[in-house]
């Protein structure tokens, strides 16, 4: 591996990890990392561009502030699954959506404010062409979220 | 249930920082003169934000891809009610595994635990479920490999 490789590998760390809560981040990470603030910023965005980091920010909690989330699990006919999956992506409710190698081959998450606006999106999704099936998993208890990569 | 209690200024942080923060020396500089507050300001409330829960985690989310975990896998289990929590802890500990979920089965899908498995191939991810399940002593699962991801975003709960 490169110095720069190893570099770009410990700002990702450090970036994930160790992003300080203060008035100017990056100034302060760059001292930990023994380079210019302008150079790191410029680094940042070079990672950012190539995909690596996806977004700096918040993650909330989603049950501390109230909202409601199931886990769908849907039975779609195979010629219906470009239509079904344009439909369910117009949603903003919608986070992740994948299809798997399973008779239940699509499998997203939906959340909102209320449990009624959820039964209320399932109702017509249900009643749409090639869908022959759909599970509605609610989680009952958070074990583990959202864990940092660790590499 | 959660009563949320946050002011106006709360709200509004905390929905600016669910985005993607402004890639410069003073990320909430923008942010602090609308709200016509100092930035200083702006960062207290976001220690607090996080200090009382309203934020999982705070920095950057870094892609899948990065550390070359391409095979990613929904294991779904079957385990006795009584059996949850010990568990869920041993898949908690487990590095591999990124969620984990209790879930209600339904009658025509016997599955109540749900884990997030990944790792660089997808033998590799087999093998570590392998391994779970005889830790678990667990034989009832199914692996559910991703195929193609249709939808990846970051959630934003607006408030």
């Amino acid at each position: 591996m490169s110095q720069k490789q190893k570099l770009s590998l410990k700002i990702l760390k450090i970036l994930q990890s160790e992003f300080p809560i203060t008035k100017n981040p990056y100034q302060m990470l760059s001292d930990k990392l023994d380079m210019d603030e302008e150079e790191l910023i410029a680094e940042i965005k070079r990672l950012k561009k190539q995909g690596y980091v996806r977004r700096i920010g918040a993650a909330a909690s989603a049950s501390r502030l109230g909202y409601k989330s199931t886990l769908i699990g849907a039975k779609i006919t195979e010629g219906s699954i470009r239509a079904n999956i344009a439909f369910i992506n117009s949603y903003d409710n919608v986070t992740h959506n994948y299809l798997r190698d399973a008779q239940y081959n699509v499998w997203f998450t939906f959340s909102a404010k209320t449990k009624k606006e959820i039964g209320q999106f399932i109702k017509i999704f249900k009643k749409r062409r090639g869908i022959v099936n759909v599970l509605s998993l609610p989680s009952k208890k958070t074990f583990k979220i959202n864990a940092e990569f660790r590499f | 249930m959660a009563k949320i209690m946050l002011s106006a200024k709360e709200k509004q942080i905390l929905n600016f920082i669910q985005g993607d923060l402004p890639l410069k020396s003073s990320p909430y500089s923008s942010l602090a003169k609308k709200l016509n507050i100092e930035e200083k300001k702006v960062v207290e409330i976001i220690a607090l934000l996080k200090e009382r829960g309203y934020i999982r985690r705070f920095g950057a989310l870094l892609s899948h891809d990065l550390v070359g975990l391409r095979a990613n896998c929904m294991c779904v289990w079957n385990i006795p009610e009584e059996r949850i929590e010990e568990v869920g802890k041993i898949c908690s500990k487990e590095k591999a595994i990124s969620h984990c979920y209790l879930r209600a089965s339904k009658p025509d899908w016997p599955y109540n635990f749900y884990t997030m498995v990944h790792a660089k191939t997808k033998s590799e991810c087999k093998k570590i479920i392998t391994e779970i399940s005889k830790k678990c002593e667990v034989d009832g699962f199914k692996m559910l490999f991703t195929l193609k991801k249709f939808k990846k975003t970051s959630p934003t709960y607006r408030v």
